[in-house]
């Protein structure tokens, strides 16, 4: 996988970023509906806030204190970078004991623990993955899930990356469980991405004048 | 690489391995899926995947499936989410037990292409059981350890509870009392904080006990305990140095304030205790000692306390007094002697005086007694009677003690080498001496140090003291003799001894006292008394030695009657080393040196 190269996008595209999360969202609904069919609690997924991380605002994901836990996946085709899906490790645990009904403790996580998270983070990067290839007509698949435990600096990617991230909120019986999917392209790709986005965008522009 | 050898390859891995093409018919399905499902390759191959292995046909691994298909996306399928879902294979573990393992699994859905050909599904099945057996069984015995941790914890948190605490009181004990002046009073040069200890002591407690008992006793104390922490400021430290005895650390004050504190406290107590609907009344004597300008370390510090309660029990009950002032008040004689003792210690103002033994009938020096004398700077001599038994109350008689029995060694040693005999050089030794459990490692270390040998040491004991504790004498007496050290029992006739135990004891002479051998020739028991003894002690098998004589009368009553050994003013008084020589010289007329 290439390295990203800092800042590759020329600037953030905030409407396009609101475009793509609104055409995104059906098709992030149906990763949840996947979700929600694994034999526990039922788990509602909502992806929101896609804006693009500039280093500051990615700085700030890499300083949050404590523990973390990244399910991560390598992109292949069309885009190439990297998804990951970052929580605080007692929201992670606090998952993993409704996904498998332990009771709470403070042991480590279990091998099968473990398992469980990194099927729901593959789903549900898959979710965007897959919106991502489809609302901007591309060919991105993504490989093996990977679970990681570590800081949050050591998870995400190298200080000077941008990429483009969602604050993603899973509701596990009632109660919100925060995280961040963050997706860090190569700079290739990210160039690549940002054409289409702005293709999305004049799209989207001329649909709306041809409307009126 | 061939198509042989990609199949044994493919036979060879411990995981399952199913390929199937884009319309999900199984194009390969290793060994491994062979045997834990049971169906052979030849069977597998060609057919759908919903024929075969219909879990991987439906739901989420079907989704995942298509997903590799159609998109190339990889996907993970767990055995923890999909419970009943995922296929369930049994087979016979090849331990030879005959058991039937359960393959718990995962699965890894991955797309495979190859240049030019469609893509195909790769389904890689892991068996994960070990790996979640093993897990479990770490967890349960990293679970049994942190029970024994915490068990071994608790057991560390009580035996430093009782390290630290007095039982009957529940409070701090003399340890943690030492150890919180010892964080009061840094050693490392930075400026303590200053403040007061006050050392409490139930006047008459011994009486209260005797009448009520000692469980009652208890009662009372644990009364006298609440009181005292009732009567302090929160945070002041409320301690039980001994039977009556308690201390109050109170950090932050001065003296007048630590003696309003004091008075308090002592009229609190003062106060009628109930105890089983009997009213006790008790008074409590308080001494203060404030920090750091009485003591520098925590053991001074008690001690300026404690001499502080010593004074304060003089004046009367219920009085509180303050180190500084017992210590200027000129009539506190006995403070001022402790105080100057410490003193003597450092500046070495005790001397040894030796008393020649004589022989009988030879009339030869069989012996010299070291005598403790104190030289102080400006009272001159003072008597033996007067400081020994300060020197046994404040313990400085071990230090003291160690001092005479070395510097006696070491003189007679230095005889020897000079060529004057003396003969056996007697040392007397304390109760508090004796009672030191390391008495015995004491000598033998003064010993080897001064090379003198142990034929000629002569440890006096009173018969009191031996009488005392019979198990910790006969223990004590048996470690010396075992060295080779003679024993004498001094002052012999003025206690109560049992002849029986005497007779068990390894003793080596009997020393008549004085008060007996000073009458001889005046009073008749007294002269009985004497032969007596003499008698008795040969009787045992021991020598005689008769102390105070003085007269001409009396060494020729006690040379008749037997008497091994004459020590008094008739031949000679103590005196220091340098005279002895000279006392020797002149008497037997020898050109002795040293």
């Amino acid at each position: 996988m290439q390295r990203p190269s800092p800042n590759p996008v020329p600037s953030p595209v905030p409407d396009s970023c609101a475009l793509l999360l609104k055409q995104l969202d059906p098709r992030l609904l149906a990763a949840g509906n996947d979700l929600s069919e694994l034999s526990f609690s039922p788990i509602e997924v909502c992806f929101r806030g896609l804006e693009w991380l500039d280093e500051g605002t990615l700085q700030d994901l890499r300083e949050q204190d404590g523990q973390h836990l990244a399910i991560r996946q390598a992109l292949e085709g069309s885009l190439t970078g990297e998804v990951l899906w970052l929580l605080k490790e007692p929201d992670a645990r606090r998952l993993v004991r409704i996904l498998t009904g332990t009771p709470p403790g403070r042991e480590p996580l279990s091998y099968s623990e473990r398992e469980a998270l990194t099927e729901v983070g593959n789903l549900l990067l898959l979710g965007l993955v897959e919106g991502l290839s489809d609302v901007l007509g591309m060919t991105v698949a993504a490989t093996a899930p990977a679970l990681r435990l570590g800081s949050a600096a050591r998870l995400l990617p190298d200080e000077g990356s941008g990429g483009l991230a969602m604050s993603c909120e899973a509701k596990t019986g009632g109660k919100p469980l925060p995280g961040h999917v963050v997706l860090i392209l190569s700079s290739l790709s990210s160039v690549y991405f940002d054409r289409h986005l702005r293709i999305l965008a004049d799209r989207e522009g001329a649909n709306a004048r041809g409307a009126h | 690489m061939g198509s042989d050898l990609y199949e044994a390859l493919v036979d060879a891995l411990e995981q399952g391995v199913i390929v199937v093409d884009a319309a999900e018919h199984i194009e390969v399905w290793n060994y491994w899926m062979s045997k834990v499902s049971g169906i052979s390759a030849e069977k597998a191959v060609g057919k759908k995947l919903k024929e075969v292995v219909p879990e991987l046909a439906s739901g989420a691994a079907h989704r995942a499936v298509r997903r590799a298909l159609e998109r190339g996306n990889s996907s993970f399928l767990s055995s923890a989410l999909h419970p009943g879902q995922l296929p369930f294979y049994q087979f016979t573990a090849p331990d030879g037990s005959g058991s039937i393992k359960t393959i718990q699994q995962s699965i890894q859905i991955r797309p495979v292409s190859s240049h030019g050909a469609e893509r195909r599904c790769l389904l890689q099945i892991r068996d994960v059981s070990r790996v979640v057996q093993m897990e479990d069984h770490l967890r349960q015995m990293s679970r049994l350890v942190d029970d024994q941790r915490i068990e071994l914890e608790a057991q560390q948190a009580e035996v430093e509870r009782k390290a630290s605490f007095d039982p009957t009181t529940g409070l701090a004990n003399r340890s943690r009392l030492r150890e919180l002046l010892a964080q009061a009073l840094p050693e490392d040069g930075t400026e303590a904080e200053g403040g007061a200890i006050l050392v409490l002591d139930l006047n008459h407690f011994k009486t209260v006990n005797e009448s009520f008992g000692h469980e009652h006793g208890d009662g009372i104390l644990r009364s006298v305990a609440r009181r005292i922490s009732e009567a302090v400021r929160p945070g002041d430290l409320v301690a039980r140095l001994g039977s009556d005895e308690f201390a109050v650390l109170l950090p932050g004050i001065g003296a007048e304030p630590a003696l309003a504190w004091a008075r308090r406290i002592t009229e609190y107590l003062a106060r009628p205790h109930l105890l089983d609907e009997q009213e006790v009344f008790l008074s409590a004597s308080c001494g203060i000692a404030i920090y750091p300008d009485d003591g520098p370390q925590a053991d001074l510090l008690l001690r300026s306390a404690e001499r502080a309660l010593h004074r304060a029990r003089e004046l009367g009950p219920s009085a509180c007094e303050l180190y500084r002032r017992a210590v200027d008040d000129p009539s506190s004689d006995m403070l001022s002697l402790t105080g100057s003792l410490h003193r003597a210690v450092d500046r070495q103002e005790f001397r040894l005086f030796y008393q020649p033994l004589v022989g009988l009938p030879s009339q030869r020096l069989s012996g010299v007694e070291a005598l403790l004398r104190w030289h102080h700077p400006h009272r001159g001599f003072i008597s033996p009677a007067e400081f020994v038994p300060l020197l046994e109350d404040n313990g400085l008689i071990l230090q003291v003690g160690t001092w005479v029995l070395e510097t006696a060694c070491r003189q007679a040693q230095t005889w020897l080498e000079t060529g004057l005999d003396p003969g056996k050089v007697a040392v007397n030794v304390s109760p508090r001496q004796f009672r030191d459990e390391g008495f015995a490692a004491t000598v033998k270390n003064v010993l080897e140090a001064t090379k003198l040998p142990p034929e000629r040491l002569e440890l006096e004991i009173t018969e009191t003291l031996l009488m005392k504790d019979q198990e910790q004498s006969q223990r004590m007496l048996a470690e010396l003799k075992a060295m080779g050290i003679n024993v004498a029992i001094d002052d012999f006739g003025t206690g109560y001894s049992s002849l029986g135990r005497l007779k068990r004891y390894p003793i080596d002479t009997l020393k008549i006292d004085r008060t007996f051998t000073s009458e001889i020739g005046a009073n008749e028991d007294d002269n009985a008394i004497c032969t007596t003894i003499i008698g008795l002690g040969h009787l045992l098998g021991m020598s005689v030695t008769a102390e105070g004589v003085e007269t001409e009368e009396q060494l020729r009553f006690l040379a008749a009657h037997g008497c091994d050994c004459i020590q008094g003013y008739f031949f000679a008084k103590p005196m220091p080393a340098d005279q002895l020589v000279e006392w020797y010289r002149a008497r037997y007329s020898l050109s002795a040196t040293g």
